[in-house]
Order: structure tokens, then C-alpha cells, then sequence
């Protein structure tokens, strides 16, 4: 993992450098003398040859230092800590909703197969596939705020409530503080992008279901199972429903990346305070050191939940214990 | 679990999940606290000495109080005393000598003295960010012509730069007066309390910065020690929304009082209900084609005035900006020093063809007409483009990131571009220069029009002490640059505004802004 | 069948023995298997509902891509500020956008986008992707090492991240959109070219290939490629929906292709400021969207189903 980090590493440290503008005359703005954009330029050792930036950024990394924002002046590894949180929360609460979604059609299927209720099944869940992300939250945000209101109308929880700080996971803090208030409100705040967010992925899931539930289905011990005489509904759910989860374990650990790449466009829509709206504003100004933190930094996440994800396999089959 | 079982959970958990939200009430906002929907994406610090992005500078200058405020009444700028009483020049047109407000409080209860608006000013020469230049250029400030005669005395020398550039940069954010023990304590590696500026405020100022989470939320509280009494306001939110169209329904749903940047469109219908109106005011930013006098046709002024004649310029204002701008050809904005309505162009096909015929381009030519990314500027450049093939000129579009149009601007590198221009301060000066005069290297240079006459001019004005000389002088230059210059201005902004009808008080505080933004003028 | 071809060899052998019809007849026989095969795919793919429909969903999107300029009521660049915001009519299908462009003849015109889009990227991903994935796969040992950790190095980011890096590097334009999503795409199939590939090296035929003669080059691009390739195909159609969604996530970041370009994606972000007084705009294209990605996926799906030995039974 070390060795595919420093690739990651170099690999967007050479797309932010191949920028034909530069990113000084964006910070400062149509208005800045020539003057200024050279001296800004200097201050920020971007005139030095690019072998000799790329060491200092390396040698930095090294050093937990991911240099300072163009732009906020902040050093990049405290904006991620205070943005990263957010992400986080949304993503994992959107894979809940992923993986319920996507389990319960999946299986729902597989058992009805080929019936109308297995087409339905599948098209709802390839209709997250299918529908933009960005248009979808438009227009629940319309719907379920705007007409009904249902749910608020985007942020991470209400203007007038000021949540305790420990973790940075607005839910997990309130629980952990006994604020019932602020987890309800912040709960109601999640709900929908995460269901945005997490309704793209369930799709993938639940194809994944269905075809290793089918599988399940026809194995020996399945129809043993019915043999010896036990009901449908118990062979289902205590056999091929648990059996059939392994795959799925995968391609959560793969739509886990996804799900952060998706959630720029759901934090955006939302106004939600994340990671992924950190990088689309540093990519919009071209502010280097936060685009090549921020990218790593969701790089590091993704690769770490693959790596969960092995370990969570070898727990779930028992084969791989040995 | 057998399926009654199952079935029972279910309907547990679902109302489980009904009960829990009917607790939460969707709170109205209160009678003292504002709430203010925009986008955080262009906010960086607020420092006042550092930031230097609109509106976030105006946001800043509630903050702090500054040695004279800049308000808006009756479409004219006025300087007013704020931490300064009074203040003169000497007969050499460069020394001024500012009184202090006796008595006056920081937010924190230290008391402002002369020595906090020394620091304050050198502050901004030593610091030397963006904003600094607002002062060491337009009128020559150095850390030695700064100096305190007592406690409540303070002078400065100058370039000898007219009384409204002096006073009208001084009311600006960079003029802010910050406290100077708050700011030492914070100090880190002899920053200043740079880092700590960004997120915090030491001023004086109607509001002090409560809290920022940044692309969330940004709190400001009133300041009980304002020298003209606390504000009716004593909460004011500024909410991260990043879409104009969710912006557009917290709006429509009372859920933020305020709603900025939001498209012509959603303003016409917010008018028509009886929730919200519209606030308006003229904006401090134009909208220019620019034509480069060193391209092949525009080298000849007949051609570049043919361009004048073929632009619509009212389509321009009606189409693209929904009737929220104002139809202003010169430079000079609108309410400024200096400005006086002079509109000579208007779409004149018949005419533009002569001209260009003239010039020898019967058969027209082709250019590439280049512009950056934003929705508007597209927009722009497509009628622009539009317009142009009326009189035979084919124009190619070029759309560029903002930050690569602007390296490749400052190489002289466009010939020809759609662009917009943000005024630095409020005084004809902060426009002549770079619409004017090629030796700023800013604009007029980039685009190669090298005249010196109009330069001249410019820096004439630039010096000219008597109030009545130096306006004739610019509406001279005015009339010369209409003629000859490389620009067609396709109009002035209107910033404009979504406030609910229970906020009182909004034009008085958002008029000519982003140079005067005052919240101690609302209330509800 | 085998009454068929009873008969058929009666009848050549009513006539005079022919060695051109032998050979013929030797191929039919020898294709035997792989007709049969194609039969009973068309077969199940009749039987797989989904797959018919997406089929159909697909054909129709193609049909369109091609007519666009015949079928189109107006010009999908030109602006026309009268007409602007104009709501669904007769004279306007699907309504106007803020500049009074026909909103109809722009999705209609985007479908060309989009298989344009769709068909360059699949084209440079699967070459990078076949390529390394061969390479990997049939040398195997440091060089398989070197490049599958590159690959990792790839895919260690979520796409749209990458991609959105690329453009904003590159500038958003449409071509460069197509190459940040090829860029970001290939270690797909990459992975899946090299699986194949070093199952296919250790067939014994390939061992006799090798006896004979044959250079690495040869064995790779004759006998490895085409026996890899199909999976990868499979894979591809898969994906087709996700590259449109890509482009069209970039395009609604500000980081796609630009208008005019009436890209799909392209055309929702412009209308997203609009969408709740003037609905329209952004709702037709998007439901363009929704309908391609929804008949790749069904097509993509009913082909997995065909493929599969297990449902094939």
C-alpha cells in the first residue's frame, strides 16, 4: 500500500503540475499587476524547476506536511481533518442505504425471478444507476422540502444548534454526548443525500445479490434444505440470504470509492461541508496544494476500505479463517 | 424470525422513524437574527488587511470600524467621521491630520487610541498582501509618513493624491483599525495575527466574528461597545448555499432572510409574490469588449468604433441580465466621482458597415473572440459573436478558464475579449488608469493601446487637487476614449438581492455595494 | 437438425463429387457448434426481457445519433433571445433554455455527443486496457509486477475524482473530458485483459503454437488478443452508461464539455438555475440521460445473463 500511495502521490502531483495557467493569477484575480503575480509566485517557490518542487512535496508528505492552501493559508492537513468528517459520515450512511437498498432488491429478486416483481425490482435499482446524481437531489429537494416539507432543505444539521466536537461525525458526537436533539435533527438533515448518494450505488449491489443469491439458490444444500422439509421463507433467509453476502462484501469495498467520487456532486447540491466540495473549490481556483491533499487524502480512504474490506471477507467465510 | 415476527419489527421501526421526526420542528428565525444564504466558495480570510474578495471584503468591514465611513445616499458616494471626528489637509495637499473619537471601545473593551490606527496602517504596508496597494499606490502611504502626534492624533503624508482617492481607500476594509494588543497576543512567528485573523475579528465594528465553520456557516454577534450603540440585528448568520436554486427555494420558504446572486429570473417571480422583494442597487463591476490595437483591422480606430456600432446593447441588458444592469459606456461607474452619463453608442448596423468599409474591411475578417468559462460571459460572447456577423465580421468563440485567460491576457496575448472589470475603490481614478492608461500595464496595455494623450490625461486628473478642474478633465478623457479607445462597454452591473419582506431597512445597508454594506442599518 | 444435414448430404451426393462443396460442407460442419450456440443466445436474449428492451432502448438512441439533422425543428447552437424560457408547445417539444435555444433539437443533437463521447473513450481505454492487460498477462514475472502496480496506482481514486483532477488540468473541454474519463477507465480492463490472458497463455494450443515457431508478437496479437477479448467487450457495454454519467457529472461541476456543446449533462447543468420556474430544461436531457444509462445497463445486464454458463443451462 505504501508503494501505490507514492505512486498515487506522484501521479497527481504531475496532472496538478501539467496546468497550463497558473494558479497565482486565479488567486489574485483578473484586477493583479504583473508585478504581484511574479512576486506571489516566488513566495510560493512555484519559479523553482519542477524536479526541485516535486522533492520538496515529497520530502514534505514525509513529514506530514502537505503544505499550506493558496487559498485559505491554512495548512492542507487541518482543512482535510475538518472537512473529511463530513464526507465520511454522508459516505457511510449512503452505503447503509446502498446496501439495504441493494440487498433487499437483489435478494427479492433472485427469488422471484423472471416474475414482474423481479423486472420492477431491477428497474428501480438500475434507475439510481441511470438518474444524475445532481439532478435527482434537485428535484427531491423540491418535492420533499421545498412542497412537502418532509426534510430541510440541505446542511449538515439546523442553523441554531452548535453541536459538541469530538470526532467530527455530528451523529456519532451527539451520541456520544447524550443529545438526542442534535442527533435527531442532525439525522434528519443526512437522510436525504445520503439516500441520494447511497441510491446511485445500490444498484451494483443488488445485481451482485440477485446473481450470487441464483447461485446460491441452486446449490445441493439448498435443495437439501428443502428436502428435509423446511419452509421457503426459512430456507431463504437462513441460508441463501446469508450465503449469497460474500460478493457483495467486494463490490461494496470497490462502490465505496465510488461513493466518495459521488459525493462531490451530492455535498454540492446539499451544502454539505465535505471533502468533496473542498476539492471542487480547489480545482475551481487551482489551488495545487489542496487539490494534491484533498486527492490523496480521498485516495488513502478508498484504498483503506479495500483493505477493511479483505479483512471483513476472511470474517464472513470461514474457508479463509485458516 | 418467523414472518409475523418480521412483520411486527417492521412496523415498529417505521413508526419508530415517524415518531422521531415529528419532533423536530422546522424552526422560524428569530426576530434578532439574520440569516444570510450565499456561497462560501470565494471566501478565504477575514482579515481585513489580507482579504481582498468581494462581497467577503464587504462582510469584513462591519467588523471593524474605519478613520471615516463610505455611505451611500442618494445614488452618490459620501465620506462620513467614523473613528476619526475630523481631520485636514495641510496647504501642501500632503499632510493630513486625523482626530480621534475620544472614548471609543474595542468589542473586548480595550480602549482605540492613535496607536492602535498607527498599527493598523502599518500593518497593511508590512503585511503587503493583495489589498496593501489600495493604499502605497493610490496615494503613496509609507510606514515613515505615518506617524502619531498623541493618543488621539494622527498623521499621515501622501503622494499629494485628490482628497476623495485619500479618503475613500481609507474607508475601505484595507483601512480597518485593528486592536493592536489582541492582535500582538495572537502573534505567531511574527505574523501580525495573520493566521488568527482569518477566523476571528479585533475591531471595533458594528458585529464581532463569532464563529466561522467554513462551507457551513459564518456567525457574527453585535458588538455592545459600537460607538453608535449596539445593533438592532444581534445575530447575523451567513449560510453556505452553493446553489442559486437553493438558495431560490430557502428563500421562498422563510427559512434564510437573505438571498444572494440569484438569476434574473427567479427575482422577476420572487417580485411577484408577497414574501420577498427585491433590493437593488448599481454594482461596482462592468462588463467590457476588449479589442486588442495591435490585431490586424482593430489596429484602425474606425474599425474598433464599427465594433461600438454592431453590439445591441440593450439586448444585452434586457437578455442577459434580465433588465439588472445599467446601460454605462464610460468607465466611470455610475455614482462615482467624476461620473456624469454619457452613453454616445447605440446598435447602429447602417453605420458600423460604412465604417468598416471605410476601413477597408468590406468583406469583414476573422477573429477569435475569447472569453472565460462563467455562464454570463458566454452568454455575452455569443451575442456579441451574433452581433458581429451582421457587419460581416466572423468571430470565433474561445472559452477559457477564468485563471488561463487571464496568464494569456497579461502576455497581450487576446485580440479580442469579453471580460469584466471589478472597480477598486470608489473614485473615477481607480478606472482611468486601467482603462486609459497603457503605463499601469493593466488593461489599455494589455490590449496594446498604447496612447499617451490618453495617458496623460489620466495621470493629470490623478493629481489635479480642484474637485471641478479634475471632474472637467475626466469627462474629456472620457470623450477622447469613446472615440478612440479599444473598448466597448457592454454595461454596469446591478448587484441585486432576494431580502424578505420582514427585513427592514435593506436598501439603506446593501445600497452601492460592495463598497458601502452596512448591517447596522437593518432590523426586523 | 441432424435431419438437416442428412439431407444435405444426400443432395451432394447426388451430385458429382466436388471438392469445392467438401470444403464447404466441412465448414458448415466444422461451424456447426458455434451456430447452434448463436442460436440458442438469440434464444435466450429473446427470452431475457430486459436485454430486448435495452436492445430496443439502443437501436432507438443510435436511430436518432444518426437523424438528428433531419429530425431536428431548429439549430441547436443558435441563440434566439425572443424565444426565450419558452414552456413545452407545438412549436417547442420539450421548451427553450434561457438563451431561446429548442431544447428538443439539442438532446436530439446531443445523442451524437454522446456516442461520440461513448465510442472515443471506449476506444482508447480498451487499447491502453488490452494492451497492458496482454503484456501483464502473457510475460507475467517483474513486468506483470510493474505494470498491474501501476494499474493499482490508478485505481486506488474514485473515477470521478480523477477525472475531475485531469480536466481541471487540462481545461474543460470536450475532448479533454473524453481523455480524463479513457485515462481513468482502462485499468478495467486492463485487469480483466490480463486475467484472461495469462489463463489463455497455459492452453495447450498456445504451448504448440509456440513449438512451431511462432514469435511472442505473433502468438499475442493472433491467438492471445482475440481469445481475451470478448469478456472485455462484455465489460465494455457495462460501462458504457457510467461514461456518459462521467461526462455528465463533469459537465454539471463546471469541468465538462462547454456550452453551446449540447451535451447532455452539459445541458442540465446549464438549466439547474432554472429548474424550479422553468422545469424543463433540465428535465428532458436528463431523462435522456436516464434512458440511455438505463438501456445500457439493461443490455449490459441481459448479455451477463447470456454469457453465464450457470443460466445458460
Amino acid at each position: 500500500m505504501v508503494i501505490v500511495m507514492t505512486g498515487v502521490a506522484t501521479i497527481v502531483f504531475f496532472i496538478t503540475r501539467i496546468i497550463p495557467a497558473d494558479p497565482v493569477g486565479a488567486i489574485l484575480g483578473g484586477n493583479a499587476p504583473i508585478e504581484l503575480v511574479d512576486k506571489m509566485r516566488a513566495e510560493l517557490g512555484l519559479d523553482k524547476p519542477i524536479h526541485e518542487q516535486f522533492i520538496d512535496y515529497v520530502v514534505g508528505i514525509f513529514h506530514g506536511d502537505f503544505g499550506h492552501s493558496l487559498v485559505t493559508k491554512k495548512p492542507i492537513l487541518e482543512d482535510i481533518f475538518t472537512f473529511l468528517p463530513a464526507t465520511m459520515e454522508l459516505a457511510i450512511v449512503a452505503m447503509f442505504f446502498a446496501i439495504i437498498i441493494g440487498i433487499i432488491s437483489g435478494a427479492f429478486s433472485a427469488v422471484k425471478r423472471n416474475s414482474i416483481v423481479d423486472h420492477a425490482t431491477r428497474v428501480f435499482s438500475i434507475m439510481g444507476v441511470a438518474l444524475p446524481v445532481f439532478w435527482l437531489g434537485l428535484i427531491l429537494l423540491f418535492f420533499l422540502y421545498f412542497k412537502a416539507d418532509l426534510f430541510p432543505g440541505g446542511g449538515r444539521h439546523s442553523l441554531f444548534i452548535f453541536p459538541e466536537k469530538i470526532t467530527g461525525l455530528v451523529l456519532l458526537d451527539a451520541i456520544i454526548c447524550r443529545d438526542w436533539d442534535t442527533f435527531k435533527d442532525a439525522l434528519h438533515h443526512i437522510i436525504l443525500p445520503a439516500f441520494v448518494l447511497g441510491y446511485a450505488h445500490a444498484a451494483l449491489i443488488s445485481r451482485i445479490k440477485r446473481a450470487s443469491m441464483l447461485d446460491v439458490l441452486q446449490q445441493d444444500y439448498i435443495r437439501t434444505a428443502r428436502a428435509k422439509g423446511l419452509g421457503k421463507r426459512v430456507v431463504i433467509f437462513r441460508h441463501a440470504l446469508r450465503n449469497s453476502l460474500i460478493p457483495v462484501v467486494t463490490v461494496i469495498g470497490v462502490s465505496f470509492g465510488d461513493l466518495l467520487g459521488g459525493a462531490v456532486l451530492t455535498e454540492t447540491i446539499f451544502s454539505w461541508p465535505g471533502l468533496g466540495r473542498y476539492l471542487v473549490n480547489a480545482l475551481l481556483v487551482l489551488d495545487y496544494p489542496a487539490i494534491t491533499g484533498g486527492t490523496l487524502f480521498i485516495a488513502f480512504v478508498y484504498s483503506l476500505a479495500n483493505l477493511l474490506v479483505d479483512i471483513s471477507y476472511a470474517v464472513l467465510d470461514p474457508r479463509m479463517q485458516n | 424470525m418467523s414472518s409475523k415476527k418480521r412483520s411486527a419489527f417492521l412496523r415498529i421501526l417505521l413508526s419508530g422513524i415517524f415518531i422521531m421526526f415529528t419532533g423536530v420542528v422546522m424552526a422560524a428565525i428569530p426576530k434578532n437574527v439574520l440569516v444570510i444564504g450565499q456561497s462560501h466558495s470565494n471566501m478565504k480570510t477575514m482579515d481585513p488587511h489580507v482579504c481582498y474578495e468581494s462581497p467577503t471584503g464587504s462582510f469584513v468591514m462591519n467588523l471593524y470600524t474605519q478613520l471615516v465611513h463610505i455611505s451611500y445616499e442618494n445614488d452618490k458616494f459620501v465620506i462620513e467621521p467614523d473613528t476619526a471626528t475630523s481631520w485636514n489637509v495641510a496647504a501642501d495637499g500632503k499632510t493630513w491630520t486625523f482626530n480621534i473619537r475620544k472614548g471609543m471601545r474595542f468589542a473586548n473593551g480595550d480602549p482605540l487610541t492613535a496607536e492602535d490606527v498607527v498599527y493598523s496602517l502599518k500593518r497593511v504596508i508590512k503585511l503587503k498582501k493583495s489589498p496593501s496597494w489600495l493604499l502605497t499606490d493610490t496615494f503613496g502611504l509609507s510606514e515613515e509618513g505615518i506617524k502619531m502626534i498623541d493618543s488621539y492624533t494622527v498623521q499621515i503624508v501622501t503622494n499629494g493624491a485628490p482628497e476623495n482617492v485619500v479618503l475613500s481607500n481609507l474607508a475601505n476594509q484595507v483601512g480597518s483599525i485593528v486592536n493592536k494588543k489582541l492582535v500582538e497576543a495572537n502573534d505567531k512567528d511574527g505574523d501580525m495575527g495573520m493566521d488568527w485573523l482569518v477566523d476571528h475579528s479585533a475591531g471595533a465594528g458594528a458585529y464581532v466574528l463569532k464563529a466561522w465553520n467554513r462551507n457551513q456557516a459564518m456567525i457574527y454577534t453585535a458588538n455592545k461597545n459600537y460607538w453608535k450603540g449596539p445593533a438592532r440585528l444581534e445575530t447575523i448568520i451567513f449560510k453556505d448555499v452553493p446553489e442559486a436554486a437553493e438558495r431560490y427555494l430557502l428563500l421562498k420558504k422563510g427559512d434564510i432572510d437573505v438571498a444572494f446572486k440569484l438569476t434574473p429570473e427567479q427575482l422577476a417571480e420572487i417580485s411577484k409574490g408577497n414574501m420577498a422583494r427585491v433590493v437593488k442597487t448599481p454594482g461596482q463591476s462592468n462588463e467590457y469588449v476588449g479589442m486588442s490595437a495591435n490585431f490586424g483591422p482593430f489596429k484602425n480606430p474606425k474599425v474598433r468604433q464599427a465594433v461600438k456600432y454592431a453590439i445591441d446593447y440593450n439586448a444585452m441588458i434586457d437578455k442577459v441580465r434580465g433588465g439588472y444592469a445599467i446601460n454605462n459606456q464610460q468607465f466611470i461607474a455610475a455614482g462615482y466621482f467624476g461620473y456624469k452619463e454619457n452613453n454616445p453608442y447605440s446598435q447602429d448596423l447602417a453605420k458600423a458597415r460604412q465604417l468598416l468599409k471605410e476601413a477597408g474591411y468590406a468583406d469583414g475578417f476573422d477573429v477569435e473572440l475569447t472569453t472565460s468559462v462563467t455562464e454570463r460571459r458566454r452568454a455575452e460572447a455569443v451575442i456579441v459573436q451574433q452581433n458581429l456577423a451582421q457587419i460581416g465580421i466572423r468571430a470565433k468563440i474561445n472559452i477559457m478558464q477564468t485563471a488561463q485567460m487571464y496568464a494569456k491576457f497579461r502576455k497581450q496575448g487576446i485580440d479580442l475579449i469579453v471580460a469584466g472589470w471589478g472597480n477598486d475603490y470608489p473614485d473615477a481614478d481607480a478606472l482611468a488608469n486601467p482603462f486609459a492608461n497603457h503605463r499601469v500595464k493593466q488593461l489599455a496595455w494589455r490590449l496594446n493601446w498604447l496612447d499617451d494623450k490618453a495617458a496623460d490625461m489620466a495621470e493629470a486628473a490623478a493629481q489635479e487637487k480642484d474637485s471641478a478642474r479634475r471632474a472637467k478633465i475626466y469627462q474629456d478623457l472620457t470623450n477622447y476614449w469613446h472615440e478612440n479607445g479599444p473598448f466597448a462597454m457592454l454595461y454596469q452591473m446591478v448587484e441585486t438581492w432576494g431580502v424578505n419582506n420582514k427585513v427592514k431597512g435593506a436598501d439603506d445597508a446593501f445600497g452601492g455595494a460592495y463598497v458601502h454594506f452596512d448591517f447596522y442599518k437593518l432590523y426586523k | 437438425m441432424n435431419k438437416a444435414s442428412n439431407q444435405r448430404k444426400d443432395t451432394t451426393a447426388v451430385t458429382e463429387n466436388n471438392k469445392g462443396m467438401d470444403r464447404f460442407r466441412l465448414l458448415i460442419n466444422q461451424s456447426k457448434p458455434v451456430l447452434e450456440d448463436l442460436k440458442h443466445t438469440l434464444y435466450l436474449w429473446r427470452r431475457t426481457h430486459l436485454a430486448m428492451v435495452g436492445t430496443v432502448m439502443i437501436i432507438f438512441f443510435i436511430l436518432i445519433a444518426l437523424l438528428a439533422p433531419v429530425i431536428a425543428p431548429y439549430d441547436p447552437i443558435a441563440q434566439n433571445l425572443d424565444q426565450r424560457l419558452m414552456p413545452p408547445s407545438m412549436d417547442h417539444f420539450f421548451g427553450t433554455d434561457q438563451y431561446g435555444r429548442d431544447i428538443f433539437s439539442r438532446v436530439l443533437h446531443g445523442s451524437r455527443i454522446e456516442i461520440g463521447i461513448i465510442l472515443i473513450v471506449s476506444v482508447i481505454s480498451l487499447s491502453i486496457g488490452v494492451f497492458v492487460g496482454i503484456i501483464s498477462g502473457f510475460f507475467g514475472g517483474l513486468v506483470d509486477e510493474i505494470l498491474m502496480r501501476i494499474t493499482d496506482m490508478f485505481m486506488a481514486f474514485p473515477r470521478l475524482v480523477l477525472a475531475m483532477a485531469f480536466v481541471a488540468a487540462l481545461g474543460p473541454t470536450l475532448t479533454n473530458v473524453i481523455v480524463a474519463i479513457a485515462l481513468t477507465d482502462w485499468t478495467v480492463y486492463a485487469r480483466l485483459a490480463r486475467a484472461e490472458s495469462a489463463k489463455v497463455k497455459s492452453l495447450p494450443y498456445i504451448e504448440a503454437i509456440r513449438a512451431v515457431g511462432a514469435g511472442r508478437i505473433r502468438i499475442m496479437v493472433l491467438h492471445i488478443l482475440p481469445m481475451s477479448i470478448s469478456p472485455v467487450i462484455v465489460k465494455l457495454t457495462l460501462r458504457m452508461g457510467t461514461i456518459i454519467l462521467t461526462a455528465a457529472g463533469l459537465g454539471f461541476l463546471g469541468l465538462g464539455a462547454q456550452p453551446p456543446i449540447p451535451e447532455w449533462g452539459a445541458i442540465v447543468a446549464d438549466g439547474r438555475d432554472y429548474f424550479i420556474d422553468q422545469w424543463w430544461i433540465s428535465t428532458f436531457p436528463g431523462i435522456a440521460i436516464a434512458i440511455i444509462v438505463l438501456g445500457f445497463n439493461f443490455l449490459g445486464d441481459g448479455i451477463r445473463d447470456i454469457m453465464d454458463p450457470k443460466i445458460r443451462r
